[in-house]
């Protein structure tokens, strides 16, 4: 029956063909028009023919035609790459004006998908086609950045900070060790974070999600490959860009901190909680009366009630011998208090500016850019500039094609001193510093910021009297510490080859290359007003450098026979890297100048250096791809490839990894044919393995001894100031170590609808990895040498993606709306044959929070469970019991198990349970863009749903953790008097209890941010032609201009600790004091010559 | 023309298939393997390696955990001192301080890390010594190494012992550093005689006097061996020791605060010393740097104030009375079984500026002079 229907499909078409050639005999008549794009602009190159013949024309430069038809009923048939074509009656009209809709769903677009390219349509596999154009709308240094909320499947952390790293994590997280993508830009594999590419260079990025799209990169593929193509040159009439924005950049919320007097009262209240008598002075700065009426100190240092004593004098010499004693960096107290959180952040500059050229012949074509990018942080004198050149050529003579990708790249970041996500950066120090600390002595600072002080580094007042806590002044390290930038120097592109050997035989050789240097001279001058001061200045100098080598080749043959449409491919590829990098030390600099700061100014007495092993591996593979397909219906793709590492010993040193995945394009059925508001459906499935060999050591199949002055040296001579180096065992070697498999099973739809107007995209998947590759913990009984990495375990990875979106137009109102959607549930199936064995991130001042363990989550969150403030003493005295801390007014911990598994009315290390989880539930993009005539208005959000946040902060905001700052809740939600339904316990100076690991600390992570709002104007080509540009747009752009989040501390966009290095996912979703996001208001410039 | 590109490329393919064996060979860079140390200086470097540890400094960051002084679980357990500082830092301290500690408590971990580090270089000296492939060394220099080594391992499970009582004892024979499970033994063994038999063997074995003076010698065996017997309450079997060194070793007492100066280190009453060591190339970890918190609680305190921990208790003031007869106030009560020194505290300088002067009243019960 089927059949029959297709048959006469066919007789149909058959007949309407002849007829249309029955009409072509009529009489010739000249028709002309224009093709134009929605705002008016002429379509060059666009192909205008008659419908059923080969007749046909191209438009000119100015998208103008002309054509000659016979009469009657012809029907032009308009087709251009990125439009959706159109078919259009000539009717009587001698002149027709066409205006082209561009194609969104891009069907026929070919995009790259590892070593050879694939017809969109024709993708079996798990690919997601990241709009270039829209990533880039979004001002940042690195694409990784701009990936947030854009691809379904992929999950995206910022660290917020001005070239900061990002985590870039495809379809969960398949393994306890390193999850990062392997990206290729123009076939050169890298990982890290993209820093070298201006994001304004790239041409499309896909993600390959699944095993049988990225398994032709084996080895490297298990999570997941990001295909970038950088842009390059079209034929025709040079065309000469500028692009610009610049733009300011303001913080978003900060924490709700005391004031001076708010903490007085905070530390008096404390000490009388501890069971001190009423009118104790809590510390030197605050005096109680026995009423409790409160007098603060006029001078911090000295600590001066009243006025200051004539025989003190100021200093800013931290070597003063009568430092401290009547020579001081006079500081007075700032009654009122300072708000350390605004004085460390400001109002950032951020620009970015680039000129290019594309053009070329047939014979030639080039891409040719320059650009400069520059960010300054919100946190004071942080930032990050980078200047960029990049050129693409490509040649052909006869069969040969020769070309060359190459960027260059220059950087310099100031990042934020001691690190993102640490208790010793600004961040944390403005929370915990306390607010009787004024920012600067009574000489107003350096003069460069508006002070007296004769030293531009002095002037700062700090917590050097006292009780005034550890926390140094965030602000004058930030100045200090503003001329230490990281310089990096990238180099990163490919030269290829490729030769037409024969009709349909192609052979490609690319060799690739990355380098990558950095230096970094920091220079760390004495702080006078620290409380845990700098005695003496020093300089580190670090340097590093990277490089990588990727030669590969290949055979492409691609053969049409009849309905059966085959493309192989073969080839090879070695890749060789190699990494070093050595520091050293000297101290007591005579000057701090910044002219001074050279190794050699510095005393040779406490000199150190440094300079570790290099690290250099090796990879050599084979792989070969069969695509196929039979008349557009069925589609089917088979990749294997093999690989050998240098990471493992020879026994186990090679992988095969094989996948195959299949399609059929049902709207080919004549059946489906019938149905118009179908235009293309396709559903795909795929298996495949892909391997992960990224153990962070290189050598792990090694047993090695090292010496180390610090930790095996020892003076056995006597002598109190040298060593005798020694050895001990560094590292216990794995020789069985083998390659982390991934294999995943994906299973697809894609369709497009309504006139194409309406595309969906969803997969879903399930990926388990086996023989993980993880260190296990043993037992401590056999001394520190590292442990060694062993395939053990597995993890699950399951979810769906899902991407939706829709175009159309109202009158003059063109519309779009896409978003997509991200879920996985991630599972520790097996860690190994103990299912108690866990692995546990890293230790904060608190014990680990982190627990990877079978049956949970990767990085849950381990701890107590707190059951609110116990109300009064009846409560109290129901409660389980904690010796020495359990009364009214304090947490109610729950007594969840003991040793045999069953609660046993005491709380200890047995009650500890999962207490959160770190992964959302799903994640989520939006993007709506409008237009109207020359107008375009755009919104993107991006989103995170049901995922917990462990909010360290707390440690130091919430609970006595050193004399600093709090929480305004420690103040006025903690527990007072009986009967009170405390957010906090009751306020005790002795209280070491409660701050516990524990359910108190867990947030909601949720947040929704409104990441781009930007409105385009562009200019009308009428105007353009006079003032002699081929295009020109304006733009204003508000970013992260609103963040909807239950999340208390400054941000919800939690990275892991660093990204891009090895072993971070065992401890993620912890907010150790985070860079927060910017909300930044742009305006931007596009102009073509 | 196009032969000859198809050669090439084929010559390209398979010069790329060829040489991927030796491609793939990567030696480790910036460390040595067991080949390179089998030597006499490796040996050496390696023994260097064990008594490294012996300042309890350098088995991870476990230097507060594990540092020699044991102040955590010595000093501020016993009431000498107190942890000091706020309530807030280094919260697992007061924990032990308070004895509420919880079995997740880093402290305990960073101690038992450090132990069993000490104690696996010192099997990694052993069996590096006995290696056949160490060629340049004689008989007794092995010998030499071996005792030095089983010294440094008894001191490393006494340091175990003195903790949790119930270890598990880790020679050369239980440690095999291809399967780092080789440890996992059990603790169902008392490990009085394992210690005892290292110190005895060092004793045998090694010399008098030695040309460094961090090194082990007999004496220092021999005490070290007395002093695990009088743990033990084998009182018969330490005495004639002791005595064997007061009358042979050649020490003499030296004045009693000579043993805590800087400037007279390693003196005539010195049997075995930590040897610290600072300016000396490395970042500071040699000096001893697990006592690094302890410090007046003050930014402007004689040389560096700092983080204010362990700080002296009146306990501790008081623990220096005597009786009439000169003896310690411990276990002073008739019974002998309580002590009574501190019924009455000893008046002290707390509080009394140093260039001030101070006279001790030695009417005070319990002073005598």
């Amino acid at each position: 029956m089927k059949n029959n229907f297709y048959v006469s499909r066919v007789v149909f078409l058959l007949a309407l063909m002849l007829t249309m050639s029955l009409v072509a005999f009529g009489q010739d008549r000249k028709v002309s028009g224009t093709v134009s794009d929605a705002k008016g602009g002429g379509i060059p190159g666009v192909s205008v023919v008659i419908k059923g013949t080969t007749t046909g024309t191209t438009t000119d430069v100015n998208g103008a035609f002309s054509v000659n038809v016979k009469s009657g009923n012809a029907e032009l048939v308009i087709t251009s790459v990125g439009y959706v074509s159109q078919s259009i009656a000539v009717g009587n009209r001698s002149s027709i004006a066409i205006t082209l809709v561009e194609d969104v769903s891009q069907l026929s677009e070919v995009v790259v998908t590892g070593y050879t390219s694939q017809r969109k349509k024709d993708i079996t596999g798990a690919v997601a086609v990241v709009s270039a154009k829209e990533l880039t709308a979004l001002p940042a240094a690195s694409v990784t950045q701009m990936l947030q909320g854009r691809a379904s499947g992929v999950t995206v952390g910022n660290d917020n900070s001005p070239g900061g790293g990002t985590m870039v994590r495809v379809r969960g997280f398949g393994s306890t060790n390193n999850n990062s993508p392997l990206y290729v830009i123009d076939g050169v594999p890298t990982q890290g974070t993209l820093n070298q590419i201006n994001p304004n260079d790239i041409e499309s990025m896909q993600v390959l999600k699944d095993a049988s799209a990225a398994s032709i990169y084996g080895a490297r593929a298990a999570n997941g490959v990001v295909i970038i193509t950088t842009k390059r040159g079209g034929e025709g009439e040079p065309k000469i860009n500028f692009d610009m924005y610049t733009g300011t950049q303001q913080i978003g919320k900060t924490l709700n901190l005391m004031n001076t007097k708010e903490l007085g009262q905070y530390y008096y209240e404390s000490q009388i909680g501890a069971g001190k008598a009423p009118g104790t002075s809590p510390s030197a700065q605050y005096r109680f009366g026995a009423d409790g009426s409160q007098t603060i100190a006029d001078y911090i240092y000295p600590n001066i009630y009243g006025a200051l004593p004539s025989n003190i004098t100021y200093t800013n010499d931290i070597a003063d011998p009568n430092l401290g004693k009547t020579a001081f960096n006079i500081t007075k107290a700032n009654k009122e208090g300072t708000d350390w959180q605004r004085e460390i952040f400001g109002s950032a500059r951020i620009s970015s500016y680039q000129l290019g050229a594309t053009g070329g012949s047939k014979n030639g074509k080039y891409a040719i850019s320059g650009s400069y990018f520059d960010q300054e942080g919100i946190l004071k004198y942080t930032g990050y500039k980078r200047y960029s050149v990049r050129a693409n050529t490509e040649f052909k003579k006869g069969a040969i094609t020769f070309g060359e990708n190459v960027t260059v790249a220059y950087e310099e970041r100031i990042g934020i001193p001691s690190g993102n996500n640490s208790e010793s950066n600004p961040i944390m120090f403005a929370v915990r510093i306390q607010p009787i600390i004024p920012v600067f002595d009574i000489t107003g600072g350096p003069k460069a910021l508006g002070g007296s002080n004769l030293s531009d580094l002095n002037g700062f007042a700090g917590p050097r009297g006292p009780n005034l806590g550890n926390a140094p002044n965030p602000l004058a390290r930030q100045w200090r510490e503003k001329d230490n930038p990281i310089t990096s120097t990238r180099i990163f592109g490919n030269v290829f080859a490729e030769v037409e050997i024969m009709k349909d035989l192609k052979a490609r050789t690319s060799l690739g290359f990355e380098y990558n240097n950095y230096n970094q001279s920091a220079f760390f001058n004495r702080d006078i007003e620290a409380a845990e001061a700098r005695n003496t200045n020093s300089l580190t100098v670090s340097n590093s450098y990277d490089k990588a080598i990727t030669w590969y080749n290949t055979l492409n043959y691609a053969k049409k026979l009849g309905d059966h449409d085959i493309n192989l491919l073969v080839g090879t590829e070695s890749v060789s890297t190699y990494g070093f990098g050595f520091s050293a030390q000297r101290s007591t600099f005579a000057f701090d100048d910044p002219s001074y700061r050279y190794l050699n100014m510095g005393s040779a007495a406490g000199l150190t250096n440094a300079g570790s092993g290099a690290t250099i591996t090796a990879l050599f593979s084979q792989f070969g791809k069969l695509n196929y397909s039979y008349k557009d219906f069925l589609l089917a793709d088979f990749t294997l490839r093999r690989d050998g590492s240098s990471r493992f010993s020879p026994a186990y040193r090679y992988g095969v990894f094989p996948a195959f995945s299949v399609g059929a394009r049902l709207s080919e059925l004549a059946f489906m044919k019938e149905l118009t508001f179908l235009n293309d459906l396709k559903v795909r499935g795929g298996w495949g393995k892909t391997g992960n060999q990224l153990i962070p050591n290189v050598y792990n199949a090694y047993t090695l001894f090292t010496p180390d002055p610090n930790n095996n040296a020892y003076d056995i001579g006597g002598a109190g100031n040298a060593i005798t180096s020694g050895f001990d065992i560094a590292q216990f070697g794995n020789p069985n170590g083998r390659w982390e498999t991934n294999t995943s099973t994906n299973i697809g739809l894609d369709a497009s609808l309504l006139n194409n107007k309406l595309d969906i995209a969803f997969d879903w998947y399930t990926r388990t990895t086996s023989d993980m590759l993880t260190q296990v913990p043993i037992p401590r009984s056999s001394g520190t040498a590292s442990i060694p990495y062993v395939n053990i375990g597995e993890v699950n990875n399951t979810g769906i993606d899902l991407n939706v979106s829709y175009r159309d137009q109202i009158g003059q109102l063109r519309y779009a709306i896409s978003g997509q959607i991200s879920q996985y549930t991630n599972n520790v199936v097996k860690l190994n044959d103990d299912p108690k064995a866990s692995i546990f991130g890293f230790t904060t001042r608190l014990p680990a929070i982190s627990l990877t363990r079978a049956g949970l989550p990767i990085a849950s969150f381990f701890g107590y469970v707190v059951e609110g403030v116990l109300k009064n003493d009846a409560e109290a005295a129901a409660a389980t019991q904690i010796p020495g801390y359990t009364r009214a007014g304090v947490f109610k911990f729950k007594d969840i198990s003991g040793p045999d598994g069953v609660p046993d009315g005491k709380i200890n290390a047995s009650d500890r349970t999962v207490i959160g989880n770190p992964h959302p539930d799903f994640t989520y993009g939006l993007n709506l863009n409008l237009g109207y005539k020359n107008w375009d208005f755009t919104v993107f959000a991006q989103g995170v749903q049901g995922n917990e946040i462990f909010n360290y902060l707390k440690y130091w905001t919430d609970f006595n953790t050193f004399q600093g700052n709090r929480s305004t809740d420690m103040l006025y939600n903690s527990w007072k008097k009986q009967g009170d339904d405390a957010q906090l316990p009751r306020l005790n100076a002795n209280d070491t209890f409660s701050q516990q690991i524990s359910t108190y600390f867990v947030e909601d992570g949720s947040y929704m941010r409104i990441k781009n709002v930007q409105l385009t104007y562009s200019v009308p080509t009428s105007v353009l032609k006079k003032i002699k540009l081929s295009s020109m747009q304006i733009y204003v752009q508000g970013q992260n201009l609103l963040t909807l989040t239950k999340y208390k501390g400054l941000d919800p966009d939690i990275n892991i600790r660093n990204s891009g290095a090895d072993n971070q996912d065992i401890h993620m979703g912890i907010d150790e004091g985070a860079f927060p996001v910017a909300k930044s208001y742009n305006i931007g410039l596009r102009v073509g010559f | 023309m196009k032969k000859l590109i198809i050669f090439a490329l084929v010559a390209t393919v398979g010069i790329n298939f060829s040489c991927s064996e030796s491609f793939l060979e990567v030696e480790p860079q910036g460390a040595a393997s067991l080949t390179s140390l089998s030597n006499k200086s490796g040996v050496n470097a390696t023994l260097i390696g064990a008594y490294s540890l012996l300042d309890g400094v350098g088995a991870g960051n476990t230097g507060r955990q594990s540092t020699i002084s044991n102040y955590v679980f010595g000093g501020i357990t016993s009431g000498d001192a107190v942890k000091g500082t706020d309530a807030g830092d280094q919260p697992e301290q007061s924990f032990i301080e308070q004895f509420t500690w919880f079995a997740e408590n880093t402290y305990f971990n960073g101690k038992w890390q450090h132990t069993y580090d000490g104690i696996a270089r010192a099997n990694e000296a052993i069996l590096l010594s006995r290696s056949a492939e160490v060629k340049d060394m004689t008989a007794a220099e092995k010998t030499q190494v071996e005792a030095e080594a089983r010294f440094l391992r008894g001191h490393y499970h006494f340091e175990g012992k003195k903790m949790w009582n119930m270890i598990p004892y880790v020679d050369e024979k239980t440690y095999n550093r291809e399967d780092p499970n080789s440890t996992k033994v059990a603790n169902d063994k008392d490990i009085w005689p394992n210690i005892e038999a290292d110190f005895d063997f060092a004793m045998k074995n090694l010399p008098a006097t030695q040309s460094q003076k961090g090194r082990a010698t007999k004496w220092a065996a021999m005490a070290y061996l007395a002093k695990a017997y009088m743990f033990q309450r084998k009182f018969s079997l330490a005495k004639p020791l002791l005595e064997d060194i007061l009358n042979n070793s050649g020490k003499k007492l030296v004045d009693y605060h000579d043993n805590y100066r800087n400037t007279t280190n390693n003196n005539a009453e010195s049997i075995f010393e930590v040897q610290f060591s600072v300016n000396d190339g490395s970042t500071g970890n040699n000096g001893n740097a697990g006592d690094n918190l302890n410090w007046p609680y003050s930014a402007t305190a004689p040389g560096r104030g700092c983080c204010g921990f362990y700080q002296p208790s009146q306990n501790l003031v008081n623990a220096f009375k005597t009786t009439a007869e000169g003896l310690p106030m411990i276990g002073s009560d008739k019974a002998g079984l309580k002590d009574t020194y501190n019924e009455v505290d000893l008046p002290n300088d707390q509080g009394v500026i140093a260039s001030a002067a101070f006279t001790l009243d030695v009417s005070a019960p319990g002073i005598q002079d």
